[in-house]
């Protein structure tokens, strides 16, 4: 064994590297136990359902397991034969893999609300552990997006996490809508991924390495940066950019959004948004903290901004005049990823430290985030349940047909608003103050003028559900749903009155402890950028 | 228990009742709801009793210390700037919290219990409201306690507000009735303006010290003093506007006696004993502001005394026995102003106290006497009542000898040390403090003889004066007690065990000599007054009629109290209501055009977005290409700019 694990042919991770990943391997695990139980208890939609749920908990219970192992500064590893470290577990990516697993617990959750409520089972309900698997895979590539400095790994987590996305969103065959909308997201997703990949060669090909951390040092070094790194870096945001759904790579978000199940949709435009967004806010302050050239943190700083810019402003004047709630809470969701893209905008400014209050401010902004929109979603899939209507016409004075969904749908639009006393407004308060803060003062602007805009399309739900006189009877909910979206409108609240301080906290210890490649490189890898262009040594790429 | 845990436990207790009591009620046990009231409100109340024994446990080294660090229950919020901290959830126990505490809690569990009898008709069935009632009267208990424990301005404020907004809630209980819809109306707004000033004072507090927990600001208000005293002046002069608002002072009395309109019980808990004694708790809160700036002290002093005389005088001439009382606490807030004014503070705290007791006593008295009349409590329409009603004759004469200020019961100690302080400090205050005196024990009187003197006179559907229940007289019964008792924690005067409890945290003032002359002289006054009241309307029952019939215009002016309310519709309502319907008609006009002109811009910018996203990919393309190359020319013109 010694020999082999000594060999230069065989690397094998040591037992830190392998505990440090324990919520990858939760999830792992669970695919494999969920390809494999059919076998041995059969297809049931229970049993798969019941071992993705455990599977969820799991993941959130491995997180607090690995917090205390990975200590201040994080851990990067995953570093075959002292190259680049491939993986990166720190605060940050626990904190978000802790949320993601919480999401996929309500998400699984909903599944089951759904399967036992009176609307027709799909092909979702029918096919259930293969459904699972390839919620769980996306999962997975999600995570890894939050918990690498490694450029290819960034593309490998991005496909991991997009092409399951893919079969997920045409997954009822049947649907004519799904299909389509499935085929649209492999089309934009491939080209994306193309232009990514590109980006990344790139890179490689200027800087010779694939370790953002070393690339970094790299821009950072005098006549680092040149017209190619400037389209280089760009290209590689394309992938993330399309991730996020920013503008003009949005196009395909509310097809899908509108083709796909309301689980899937409340998945995606959550979960598979914030992942883009701490991949994003990761590559961005790994760039910037060796002190970037102005010229170039300018141009970066600015682009992101000008991409939050469009994204929120294109996001919200299409969200006008929709008359399907899923693809107005679809565009209500481009617009927040332009406000989240704008922390992005001031990491490039940002002094070399780890505790940027804008990583803390994306942080508290994607909790808020997280439970407004599952909120929204979950109160919408409640109505379809009930009614078999997705349009918001058939809102029409819900206020009286189901009191309790109503009053939860307005928190949540309210809090998607950003209007005071909700969490959704001290997550945007804090995010913009932040903005001020570092300069942008037009972002603010932006951002308030986009506030203001957005709140006519949101208060029309509302006015349908209160102001609007329908006959329509009364309709009933699941009691489990019911309690998720209780709990997310409680959340919303309690996080914008007496918890404003506890939101700023937890976000403020998740992104306190934050990996950036490290202040002293290893000696190999200081070698490794001497030597470029790269020779083929054992071991490949660095 | 710690007191960390007590001080935490006493407001949740009553919130959580009030929680319970929603949930309960809705599920159709709302005849029952009065039990999570008790059970919440009692419990809080044995916690006080447990704070205030550790209260005074602490030895007297340690107090300074422990009174001025506040029990941080969690981190709440910071400012944007940085370097000025949280605001805290943070509670501040102390003596006065303890004996604040203690009052409210003794006097609303009795009004709760009290409410159980009240809040039902003569079968015994709950009224409308029943658990909206009982929910809302919990809401205030938590209100209030938290208004009396918070450690900062911003909960203090948060207390004084949401105390504002159960009274709004309670007295508009019975919103059918337009009368009691525009009562809590009025109430809310009139609280407005003075609540105006004290959010006003609070940020100018925040403005000059950049914080707002109470024992950084009173440990440097004195070095502003030396930088502009005139700032401690306006700062003081501010709070005190929110303080006159809450507590019915002049010019902002008006609400109070309208919102009598509210079942008894809130009456008597609310708008007698405790929520509009927060304005006199603020102040002696504050007393570090205060104390420093004279100017602040002389209006506090001027408009107490000022209140007290002014509302002794309408209260002569009401026929509504609530009203009477409400003037009579308009009147009595205005000595513990008074109080404050001159120093004594301590001693205004202590005529909160006791006053506390004996005007429940008197308001839920009226209450039963309502009760028993089918509704009716103007004076004129019955009499004789004390053989029909013999529990609540013997309990109202008892709260009326105290507030009239008959020697050794309550009221007499702690009205005394405030005129005494008063000829101390300012000696025209003083008389206009003896005076009052007079006026009050012969208008309190008034009230007693013609309601239960004389012949036995029922108004019309009321067949015989029956006594309230067990529910409502045991807890007359129990206020009785301290009307009577309450004031000797306070003898002798001004070193009792109440103000040597109170000394460490409130300013008192102790003015050794005179002290017993002037109980014999306002002793001797009250006694003048209860006899005056008795020649009056049971010796010769005609002098009262020949009186008013001799001065109509002075009575006419005191039985429509001034004229206040008609200045102020004609000085302040109407010009404001008129100026509501010329923005009203702005808005309409002018501001909906040009909203609509504003909306319609993105509506056409969304349509065409719409139109360009029906889903051909082949637009969406050409969008993510051009999107694409505009960027991207911008990155690299931004890069090369530099």
């Amino acid at each position: 064994m010694s020999l082999i694990a000594q060999s230069p042919l065989f690397w094998f991770p040591d037992g830190t590297s392998l505990s440090n990943l324990g919520p990858m391997w939760a999830l792992i695990g669970t695919m494999v136990a969920l390809l494999l139980a059919p076998l041995a208890v059969g297809r049931g939609a229970r049993t798969a359902s019941l071992i993705a749920l455990i599977g969820a908990v799991l993941t959130a219970a491995a997180c607090f397991w690995v917090l205390p192992r990975v200590g201040e500064g994080g851990w990067a590893g995953m570093a075959p034969f002292d190259r680049a470290p491939m993986l990166v577990v720190d605060n940050f990516s626990l904190f978000f893999t802790l949320l993601l697993s919480l999401f996929l617990s309500a998400i699984i959750g909903l599944w089951i609300f759904g399967y036992y409520s009176p609307a027709p089972h799909s092909d979702m309900h029918r096919n259930a552990p293969e459904f699972f698997v390839l919620l769980l895979a996306s999962a997975l590539g999600m995570v890894i997006m939050v918990s690498t400095s490694h450029v290819l790994m960034i593309l490998i987590a991005v496909e991991l996490a997009s092409l399951p996305s893919y079969a997920l969103a045409g997954f009822d065959k049947r649907r004519r809508l799904g299909a389509e909308a499935s085929l649209k997201y492999v089309l934009f997703g491939g080209i994306t991924s193309a232009i990514m990949i590109y980006g990344a060669s790139l890179l490689y090909g200027i800087y010779g390495t694939m370790d953002l951390a070393v690339i970094a040092r790299g821009m950072a070094s005098p006549d680092g940066v040149s017209v190619l790194s400037t389209i280089a870096t760009f290209a590689l945001m394309v992938g993330i950019g399309f991730k996020i759904s920013a503008v003009p790579f949005h196009f395909w978000c509310p097809d899908v959004f509108e083709g796909a199940a309301i689980e899937v949709t409340t998945w995606l435009s959550v979960v598979s948004k914030a992942a883009g967004l701490g991949l994003l806010v990761r590559v961005v302050s790994m760039l910037a903290q060796v002190g970037i050239e102005p010229g170039y943190g300018y141009a970066l700083a600015t682009g992101i901004g000008l991409f939050a810019t469009l994204t929120c402003t294109v996001g919200n004047l299409s969200a006008f005049r929709q008359t399907n709630i899923k693809r107005l809470l679809a565009y209500s969701s481009i617009a927040h990823a332009g406000y989240m893209l704008m922390a992005a905008a001031i990491l490039v400014q940002a002094a070399p430290d780890a505790a940027h209050p804008a990583f803390s401010a994306l942080a508290a902004y994607l909790v808020v985030y997280l439970f407004m929109n599952l909120g929204a979603f979950g109160c919408a899939a409640m109505v379809y349940w009930a009614t078999g209507s997705e349009s918001i016409e058939g809102y029409g004075n819900l206020g009286r047909r189901h009191t309790f969904l109503a009053i939860a749908m307005t928190i949540c639009l309210v809090s998607l608003v950003g209007l005071p006393p909700l969490g959704g407004f001290a997550a945007k308060y804090w995010l913009l103050v932040n903005v001020w803060d570092a300069g942008m003062i037009w972002l603010v602007i932006v951002a308030v003028l986009n506030t203001a805009l957005s709140l006519y399309y949101y208060v029309r739900v509302i006015r349908q559900m209160w102001l609007v006189e329908d006959d329509s009877p009364a309709i009933s909910a699941p009691a489990g749903g019911l309690a998720i979206v209780g709990l997310c409108s409680f959340v919303i609240l309690w996080t914008g009155t007496l918890a404003i301080g506890t939101l700023r906290i937890t976000a403020e210890d998740a992104t306190k402890y934050l990996y950036l490649g490290g202040a002293e490189p290893p000696a190999a890898r200081t070698a490794a950028v001497s030597d470029a262009p790269p020779s083929g040594s054992p071991g490949g790429f660095r | 228990m710690t007191i960390e845990l007590i001080s935490i436990l006493i407001p949740l207790l009553p919130l959580a009742g009030a929680a319970l009591i929603g949930v309960v009620g809705l599920r159709g046990l709302r005849d029952r709801s009065h039990w999570l009231a008790i059970l919440g409100v009692g419990a809080a109340l044995v916690l006080a009793v447990l704070l205030y024994e550790q209260v005074q446990a602490i030895p007297e080294s340690e107090q300074a210390a422990r009174y001025s660090t506040p029990i941080v229950v969690y981190e709440w919020f910071r400012a944007a700037e940085p370097g000025t901290g949280w605001f805290n959830v943070e509670l501040r126990v102390d003596p006065l919290t303890c004996v604040m505490l203690l009052t409210v809690l003794s006097v609303s569990l009795l009004v709760v219990i009290y409410s159980v009898g009240y809040m039902r008709d003569h079968h015994g069935h709950a009224e409308r409201g029943y658990e909206r009632f009982f929910a809302f009267l919990c809401l205030f208990v938590f209100s209030m306690c938290m208004l009396v424990l918070g450690g900062n301005f911003v909960l203090l404020y948060l207390g004084w507000e949401l105390v504002g907004l159960c009274s709004y809630l309670l007295i508009g209980f019975y919103y059918q009735r337009p009368s009691a819809a525009e009562a809590a109306k009025k109430a809310f707004l009139v609280n407005r303006v003075g609540d105006f000033g004290f959010g006003l004072g609070i940020l100018l507090i925040y403005y000059h010290f950049g914080r707002l927990d109470y024992a950084y600001v009173f440990e440097h208000v004195g070095e502003l003093m030396k930088i502009s005293p005139n700032q401690v002046t306006i700062i003081a002069l501010l709070l005190f506007c929110g303080a006159v608002g809450k507590s019915a002072q002049l010019p902002l009395h008006v609400w109070l006696p309208d919102a009598m309109e509210g079942p008894t019980p809130v009456s008597a808990l609310i708008h007698a004993a405790t929520m509009v004694t927060a304005g006199v708790y603020m102040v002696a809160r504050c007393g570090a502001i205060f104390a420093e700036s004279a100017l602040a002290m002389a209006v506090v002093a001027l408009v107490g005394g000022l209140t007290a005389l002014f509302a002794a005088t309408i209260a002569l001439a009401q026929y509504d026995m609530k009203r009477i009382l409400a003037y009579s606490t308009i009147s009595q807030l205005g000595y513990m102003f008074l109080g404050l004014g001159v120093g004594a503070m301590s001693s205004a705290i202590f005529h909160l106290f006791t006053h506390a007791y004996f005007k429940a006593l008197l308001f839920l008295g009226a209450g039963s006497v309502m009760h028993a009349m089918a509704g009716e409590i103007d004076i004129r329409r019955f009499g004789g009542l004390r053989r029909g009603l013999p529990w609540t004759y013997r309990t109202f004469l008892i709260g009326s000898l105290a507030l009239a200020g008959f020697p050794l019961l309550s009221g007499f100690w702690s009205k005394d040390e405030i005129i005494h302080a008063a000829f101390a400090e300012a000696p025209p205050l003083g008389v206009l403090a003896l005076l009052t005196a007079l006026l009050t024990a012969f208008y309190t009187f008034r009230m007693v003889f013609r309601a239960f003197h004389g012949d036995e006179k029922l108004p019309e559907g009321v067949e015989h004066a029956h006594e309230s229940g067990t529910w409502m007289v045991a807890p007359l019964c129990v206020l009785s007690i301290g009307a009577i008792a309450a004031g000797f924690v306070g003898v002798p005067a001004g070193h009792g065990t109440f103000h040597h409890f109170l000394s460490p945290v409130v300013h008192g003032v102790h003015h050794e000599e005179g002290g017993l002359e002037m109980m014999i002289v306002s002793g001797t006054l009250a006694l003048i007054g209860i006899g005056a009241a008795w020649f009056v309307y049971v010796r010769r029952r005609d002098l009262a009629v020949r009186a008013a019939a001799a001065m109509p215009h002075v009575f006419d002016a005191l039985n429509r109290k001034y004229y206040v309310d008609e200045l102020y519709d004609a000085l302040v309502v109407g010009p404001l209501r008129r100026l509501g319907r010329f923005c009203y008609g702005w808005d309409t006009y002018a501001i909906n055009g040009l909203l609509w002109l504003i909306a319609a811009v993105p509506r056409a910018v969304g349509y065409g977005l719409t139109t360009f996203q029906r889903g051909a990919l082949q637009g969406y393309a050409m969008g993510m290409t051009i999107g694409l190359l505009l960027l991207m020319c911008w990155m690299l013109w931004a890069n090369g700019r530099t």
